[in-house]
């Protein structure tokens, strides 16, 4: 049996990161120590510059570390070369971002394809995915549109529909709700929660936005590169206002 | 990938039109005056082009393009004849000389005499008459485009009334019968040409001790051309080229002692630095708007190949674009004046200076535009 299959969806240790400033280096993160099982909505909280979207990049394999380790689905990211790194990612990550990142020449369809394209599967069979995926997000009808022609809400489901096509492991997701109102969030926020977290499906989600907490599992409060406290919600009675509860 | 790149170069409907705007008037701008240019100095050699029986050209050793107007002794042809290899040689004048319309009006023209025997070196496309028709006295045969425009008449409304056969002109203040209207080629000088016998040349031109301009010769079969060259060269102290040598000497003589391949240069330099910046402007401001949405990939896993084979694909395809766009619509200008002027010569080395040019254009722009996405922290995807 694969050892990876046991696995955390993520795990870190002793995790440090700084960047080069005119005042020196300053250590962004300092000492992370994080596990995240599979099936998990993990949200990472705290104030402006606490670290967590500097977590969030070094969780998704896109910055190294300095120091420590993290491993996501029993793979050690530190052990795989750039281009290995790059392909893990675009097989094992989904991401949702912010201000969504569509690509506006694309048809929503086409954005959905995009991480399909990146592990080389043929544009008709990336398609037929894509569609499936708008499907799931109520956005079939959509699907010819281009992202400048949808409203926020829509781009975000389109966002979270590209997040899920490859069937990754663990998805990624920097304040998916902050360029939205609060109902349209709400929505989105339940979309994520009920597609996200299928066949064991692990988020981790990075949100200023206080209103979203009742969807997460645990919640990892951030301060000054540290997670000073983690709150588990899985076994507490259910919130107002959060669908999933 | 290759419709991915496509679909983020045309999404983008303002920039990638200016994009092969700038190309195109580049790749427009470069083909035309390379195209004039070669038109201009193959009319250098018209003259050449248009006396194809002569395989081999003796002339003074100074003598470096077909209006030198260095003279030979009238021994020369003689000396010629006898040398081994030669199957023929006959005299050729050429000068240019003053003319007399029948109007009174003076002018000048290009004179050639051929041998009156053999018509060895005359035009080879009669429109009227026959060239025979020059043995008879004072006849001349004038080109088309002299007769038509370069000395036609002033008619009596202003219309002008082309020089017919027939009419009577003076070259010299000697009587000169149009016998006949040939087709040439035009001539860099846009000189009328008038043919006549060789004999009857020496009798126009002013009394000089040596009026031979060329010895024309032909070669005897299975001769070597080169040690022909060499023997005539060591009988006569003279010059010997083929016509293909004498057109490169024409051709680099003009290069040299005119500015024309400067000027041509500096339009063509002008038209190459107008696209290149316009182009490479573009394209990089075309690649940093999208910066962003190039991080969105880096992130979800894209490799640098993949990202570069995005640049390189959009570069050549509004290259390949304006290239095309650019070089047709020179050639629609050029269908347009066809043998008028400016002379228009679209060579095949025209069409790939051209292509190099926008390939170096293309190159460069895409070169500018890949460093920065090369060295994009896809992190940057995760601010605002």
């Amino acid at each position: 049996m694969d050892s990876r299959s046991n696995a955390p969806a993520v795990e870190c240790h002793r995790l440090t990161k700084g960047f080069d400033s005119s005042q020196g280096r300053i250590a962004v993160l300092q000492g992370i120590d994080l596990r995240v099982e599979p099936g998990e909505l993990f949200m990472l909280v705290g104030p402006s510059g606490c670290g967590k979207t500097t977590l969030l990049s070094v969780l998704a394999g896109i910055l190294r570390p300095d120091g420590g380790s993290c491993s996501v689905a029993g793979v050690e990211w530190s052990s795989l070369s750039p281009s290995a790194l790059a392909s893990r990612r675009a097989s094992t990550i989904g991401f949702v971002f912010q201000q969504f990142n569509l690509l506006p020449a694309l048809t929503a369809a086409e954005n959905v394809a995009v991480p399909l394209f990146l592990q080389g599967v043929g544009r008709r069979e990336r398609l037929r995915a894509a569609h499936a995926l708008l499907e799931q997000v109520g956005l079939e009808r959509y699907a010819d549109a281009r992202p400048t022609k949808l409203s926020g809400g829509q781009q975000q489901r389109v966002a979270i529909a590209r997040a899920l096509v490859h069937s990754p492991k663990l998805i990624v997701c920097d304040e998916p709700t902050s360029a939205l109102d609060h109902e349209t969030g709400t929505r989105v926020m339940d979309l994520l929660r009920d597609r996200g977290l299928r066949d064991g499906r692990t988020i981790v989600l990075v949100t200023h936005d206080s209103r979203i907490y009742p969807y997460a599992d645990r919640i990892a409060f951030m301060d000054d590169g540290m997670i000073i406290d983690i709150k588990d919600s899985r076994n507490q009675p259910a919130s107002t206002g959060a669908s999933h509860a | 990938m290759y419709p991915l790149a496509i679909q983020i170069l045309s999404g983008d409907r303002a920039k990638f039109t200016a994009l092969i705007l700038g190309l195109s008037l580049a790749s427009l701008l470069i083909t035309q005056q390379l195209a004039i240019f070669c038109g201009l100095m193959w009319r250098t050699f018209a003259f050449l082009d248009d006396t194809p029986s002569a395989r081999i050209w003796i002339m003074d050793a100074d003598a470096e393009f077909p209006d030198a107007g260095i003279s030979l002794p009238s021994t020369a042809v003689n000396v010629v004849r006898g040398i081994e290899g030669v199957s023929w040689a006959m005299p050729l004048f050429k000068r240019t000389l003053p003319l007399r319309l029948p109007n009174g009006k003076s002018e000048s023209a290009s004179v050639v005499g051929i041998d009156a025997s053999t018509l060895i070196g005359g035009p080879m496309t009669m429109l009227e008459g026959r060239i025979e028709d020059l043995r008879r006295p004072d006849a001349v045969i004038i080109d088309e485009y002299g007769a038509n425009v370069l000395l036609a008449l002033e008619g009596p409304e202003g219309a002008l009334v082309p020089l017919r056969v027939g009419d009577v002109l003076e070259i010299n203040d000697q009587r000169a019968e149009i016998v006949g209207i040939c087709r040439l080629s035009r001539n860099f000088e846009d000189f009328p040409i008038l043919y006549t016998t060789y004999e009857r040349a020496l009798r126009y031109a002013p009394p000089e001790r040596r009026l031979l301009s060329f010895v024309i010769a032909g070669l005897q079969s299975g001769a070597d051309l080169a040690l022909l060259k060499e023997r005539i060269a060591a009988q006569t102290g003279l010059k010997a080229l083929t016509i293909d040598e004498f057109k490169v000497s024409t051709f680099w003589y003009i290069a040299e002692e005119t500015g024309i391949p400067i000027n041509f240069g500096i339009t063509v330099t002008l038209g190459f630095l107008v696209g290149i910046s316009i182009a490479a402007q573009t394209f990089y401001t075309f690649t940093r708007d999208n910066l962003r949405q190039f991080a969105a990939l880096k992130a979800m896993g894209a490799r640098p190949g993949l990202l570069i084979g995005v640049v390189l694909s959009q570069a050549l395809t509004v290259g390949v674009i304006g290239l095309g766009l650019g070089a047709g619509a020179a050639s629609f200008i050029g269908y347009l004046t066809g043998e008028g002027d400016p002379p228009f010569l679209l060579l095949p080395p025209v069409l790939a200076a051209t292509s190099l040019a926008i390939l170096l254009t293309i190159g460069f722009a895409a070169l500018l535009s890949i460093i920065p996405v090369l060295r994009l922290d896809p992190a940057t995807v995760f601010r605002t």
